[in-house]
C-alpha cells in the first residue's frame, strides 16, 4: 500500500501531469467564477483533450479543472451573490454580506482555506477507505454489483430536485441512449436506424458537451440581460484574516468535511445538496447562531468545507465500484472509458499506484487553487462582467470544434447540437440532466453484470445470492421510503389541520 | 399562449412516444439484447402515465422530494429555508414569465441549428468565425472592426488548440466540392 502511495506521488511528479493540472486549475477557476458554466461544463470541454496523453497527467488536467471550479464559483457566490454553480449556493447567505461590508477579502481567505482543509481531509478519507472497501469489493460478485448499480440509478432519482418520477424518467432515457450501437455482449445492432455512425453508438463526450455546455449557452441566451450587478462597499479586511477564522474554527471545519465525505459517498447526491446541507449544520450545530444570514464566517467556512472534502468521498464509490458519486464522478468515468482505466476491483489491486496518484492529484490541486486562488482573486473577479453576447459564440465554438475533434467524425457536431437542444428542454421542464448522464453511464453496467449474473447463477440468481436480494430489497425500501414519508407528512399535516378547525 | 400544464403533457406525451418506439423497436432485438431496454422501456412507460395522471389530477409537489429533510432529518436552517423561498419564488416567476421568452427560445434554437448548418457547409473552422464574427456584429457588442479582430484572434487559438495540437484532420464541408468547380473557372 505505501508503494502504491509512493508511486502515485512519483506519477504526478512529472513535467506533463505538472503542466496539465496547472492548466486545469487556472482553467477551472476562470471557468468555475464564470455564472452558469460550473464544473460539469469546464471537464465537458476537457473530454476531448483526454486522449492520446499520460492518464496521470489527463486526470490532473480534469480533477484539477474540477478542484478549481468548485472554489471558483464559490468566489462568485461570495463577490457577486450568484452562484457560479448551484453547489455554491449557501455562500450567498453569508458571503455576500461579508463583501457588502468590506470583508470580501476575509470571506476569501476564509473561503479558500476551508476548502483546501476540506480537500485534504477528502483525499486522506479516500486513502484510508481502500484498504477497507477492496476485501469488500474483491467478495462481491456480478449479481451484487448489479444491485450496487440499480441502487445507484435509483438513488440518484431519489434525492434528484423536484419530481421523483421525473428523475426516474431521465434516468431511463439515460440507459436507453446507452443501448445505441452495437451491444457488447450479443453483438447485436441496436437504435441504429441503418446509420454505420450509429453502429459505433453515441459519444459520451459530445453527448456531455452538448447536455451541459450548449444548453446551458442557450439558457444564457433565453435569460437575457447581464449576468451579474453588485453594489459593495470599499474593502477593508486581509486575506490573512480570513485564513486565521479558518484555523480558528478547526472543529467545524472538521465536522462539514466528514458530511462532505459522506455526501460524496452517496451516489447521485453530488455537490449541489452539499452546501446546503453544510450550511444547516452549522446553523443548527452553533449556539451564538444569531449572525449567520448576516454576514458570519462560519457561514462561509462550512459549505466551502463541505464542498471541497466531497471530491475525496465522490471519487470512492467512483473508483471502487464504477458508481459516480454525482454528474461530475459521470463524467470522469466518461474519460475512463477513454482512457482504458476500468473501476471496479481490479483498479483497488491491478491499478492502485493510478488511484493513488488521484488523491494526490486532489491534494496537489487544492494547494495550487487555493495559492493561484487567493493571490487572483481580485483578478478572476471582474470575469463575471463579461457579457453573454461575447460567451455565447466563443462558448458555442469550443463546444462544437470539440465535439468534432472527440472522433473526429463531423456527425458528432450534430448529435452535440441535438443533447444541447435536449439538455436545454430537461432544465426548463425540470426532467433531471444529472441522472440521464449517470443513467447513461450505469447502463453498460447494469446490463453486464446482469448477462454475467445469469450465465453463472441461471435465471433465480436473486435466491442463490442471499447478498444480492438483500440489496435488492434495500433497493426497493430506498425507492418507496421517499413516497411514504411524503405520504405521513401530508398526513400529519392534514390532522393537524383538522384538529385545528375543530 | 399554451399554458404550463399543456406544455407539461406535451412533453410528457412526446416522452411516451419516444419510450414506445423503443419498446416495440426492442421486441425485434435478440431475447438477450433486449433484455434490459425492454423492461427499462416498460418501466418508463409506466411512469410517465403515472406522471400524466399526477400532473393533471394531483398537486404536482406530491411527488417532489425535500432534499434536505432527507439529509439532515431535521428542520431546516434559517439560510435553507431561504433558500427554499427563494425558490419558490423564483419558480413562481419562472412560471409567470414561462411564455414570454418563446421568442428567445426560438433564436437561440436557431442560432444553435444555424451554426451546425455552417458547421456542415463550410467546414469547423471557418463556421467558428463567420458564426463569431456574426454573432458579435448582430448583438451589437462590438463594431466591425473590434469584432473581426477579436473573432480572428480566437479563430486561430481555437485552430491551433484543436487542429495542431490535437492534430485533428480538417472536415471542409458540403462546398467545398462546389468551391473546387468554382476555382476551375
Amino acid at each position: 500500500m505505501l508503494e502504491a502511495i509512493g508511486a502515485g506521488f512519483m506519477s504526478l511528479m512529472n513535467v506533463q501531469a505538472m503542466v496539465f493540472m496547472t492548466i486545469g486549475v487556472v482553467y477551472g477557476l476562470v471557468v468555475g467564477i464564470l455564472p452558469g458554466l460550473g464544473g460539469i461544463v469546464a471537464m465537458a470541454l476537457l473530454l476531448p483533450f483526454t486522449y492520446g496523453y499520460d492518464p496521470v497527467a489527463t486526470l490532473g488536467l480534469l480533477l484539477g479543472a474540477h478542484i478549481a471550479t468548485i472554489w471558483g464559483s464559490s468566489v462568485t457566490s461570495i463577490l457577486f451573490r450568484v452562484p457560479g454553480a448551484a453547489k455554491s449556493l449557501a455562500l450567498i447567505f453569508d458571503g455576500y454580506p461579508m463583501t457588502q461590508r468590506g470583508e470580501a477579502s476575509r470571506a476569501l481567505g476564509a473561503s479558500a482555506t476551508a476548502a483546501l482543509l476540506g480537500g485534504l481531509i477528502g483525499a486522506v478519507f479516500l486513502a484510508v477507505s481502500i484498504p477497507i472497501v477492496r476485501p469488500i469489493m474483491l467478495a462481491l460478485g456480478p449479481a451484487e454489483y448489479l444491485m450496487m448499480a440499480l441502487w445507484g440509478l435509483t438513488i440518484i432519482a431519489t434525492f434528484s430536485e423536484g419530481s421523483l418520477l421525473k428523475g426516474l424518467i431521465a434516468a431511463a432515457g439515460g440507459v436507453i441512449i446507452a443501448f445505441v450501437g452495437m451491444d457488447p455482449v450479443t453483438g447485436t445492432p441496436r437504435f441504429w436506424f441503418n446509420s454505420v455512425f450509429l453502429l459505433d453508438g453515441i459519444s459520451f463526450p459530445v453527448a456531455m458537451i452538448g447536455m451541459f455546455a450548449v444548453a446551458e449557452m442557450m439558457k444564457l441566451y433565453v435569460k437575457g440581460g447581464a449576468i451579474v450587478e453588485r453594489d459593495v462597499g470599499n474593502e477593508t479586511s486581509s486575506v490573512l484574516t480570513g485564513i486565521k477564522d479558518a484555523f480558528r474554527h478547526w472543529w467545524l471545519v472538521v465536522r462539514s468535511s466528514l458530511l462532505g465525505v459522506w455526501i460524496g459517498v452517496l451516489p447521485g447526491i453530488g455537490a449541489s445538496i452539499g452546501g446546503i446541507a453544510a450550511y444547516a449544520q452549522a446553523v443548527q450545530t452553533s449556539r451564538d447562531n444569531e449572525n449567520f444570514g448576516k454576514g458570519d464566517v462560519r457561514g462561509v467556512i462550512a459549505p466551502d468545507a463541505t464542498l471541497g472534502a466531497n471530491e475525496g468521498g465522490g471519487l470512492m464509490p467512483t473508483l471502487a465500484f464504477g458508481i459516480p458519486g454525482g454528474e461530475s464522478m459521470a463524467i470522469l468515468l466518461i474519460a475512463f472509458i477513454g482512457l482504458g482505466i476500468q473501476p471496479g476491483p481490479k483498479m483497488l489491486t491491478d491499478e492502485l499506484d493510478i488511484v493513488f496518484a488521484m488523491m494526490w492529484i486532489i491534494v496537489v490541486a487544492n494547494v495550487i487553487t487555493t495559492a493561484i486562488g487567493l493571490a487572483a482573486s481580485p483578478y478572476f473577479a471582474r470575469l463575471p462582467a463579461l457579457n453573454p453576447n461575447v460567451m455565447i459564440p466563443l462558448v458555442l465554438s469550443v463546444c462544437f470544434i470539440g465535439a468534432y475533434a472527440t472522433r473526429g467524425q463531423i456527425e458528432d457536431v450534430l448529435v452535440a447540437a441535438g443533447f444541447g437542444l435536449l439538455g436545454y428542454f430537461m432544465e426548463r421542464y425540470n426532467y433531471s440532466r444529472a441522472n440521464f448522464v449517470i443513467g447513461m453511464v450505469l447502463a453498460e453496467m447494469i446490463e453486464r453484470n446482469l448477462h454475467i449474473s445469469l450465465t453463472l447463477y441461471g435465471d433465480d440468481f436473486l435466491i442463490k445470492r442471499p447478498v444480492a436480494l438483500a440489496m435488492f430489497l434495500f433497493v426497493i425500501f430506498t425507492t418507496v421510503m421517499p413516497f411514504y414519508r411524503n405520504w405521513k407528512r401530508r398526513r400529519a399535516a392534514a390532522e393537524a389541520a383538522g384538529s385545528e378547525a375543530s | 399562449m399554451i399554458s404550463r400544464r399543456t406544455q407539461e403533457n406535451i412533453v410528457v406525451l412526446l416522452l411516451l412516444g419516444f419510450f414506445v418506439a423503443v419498446f416495440v423497436t426492442s421486441l425485434g432485438f435478440s431475447p438477450r439484447a433486449r433484455l434490459v431496454p425492454v423492461p427499462i422501456s416498460i418501466l418508463a412507460i409506466l411512469l410517465l402515465l403515472v406522471q400524466l395522471f399526477w400532473q393533471n389530477f394531483r398537486p404536482a409537489d406530491e411527488l417532489n422530494v425535500d432534499l434536505l429533510d432527507v439529509l439532515t432529518a431535521r428542520s431546516p436552517a434559517p439560510g435553507a429555508t431561504a433558500d427554499r423561498e427563494m425558490s419558490v419564488e423564483a419558480k413562481t416567476i419562472a412560471d409567470e414569465e414561462d411564455a414570454a421568452p418563446w421568442k428567445r427560445v426560438m433564436i437561440s434554437i436557431g442560432f444553435v441549428v444555424l451554426f451546425v448548418a455552417m458547421v456542415f457547409s463550410l467546414g469547423p473552422i471557418p463556421a467558428i468565425f463567420v458564426f463569431t464574427f456574426g454573432y458579435f456584429v448582430v448583438s451589437g457588442h462590438y463594431s466591425l472592426l473590434k469584432a473581426a479582430i477579436y473573432t480572428t484572434v480566437f479563430t486561430v487559438a481555437v485552430y491551433l488548440l484543436f487542429m495542431v495540437a490535437l492534430n485533428i484532420q480538417p472536415y471542409h464541408g458540403y462546398l467545398k466540392p462546389l468551391v473546387d468547380y468554382l476555382r476551375q473557372f
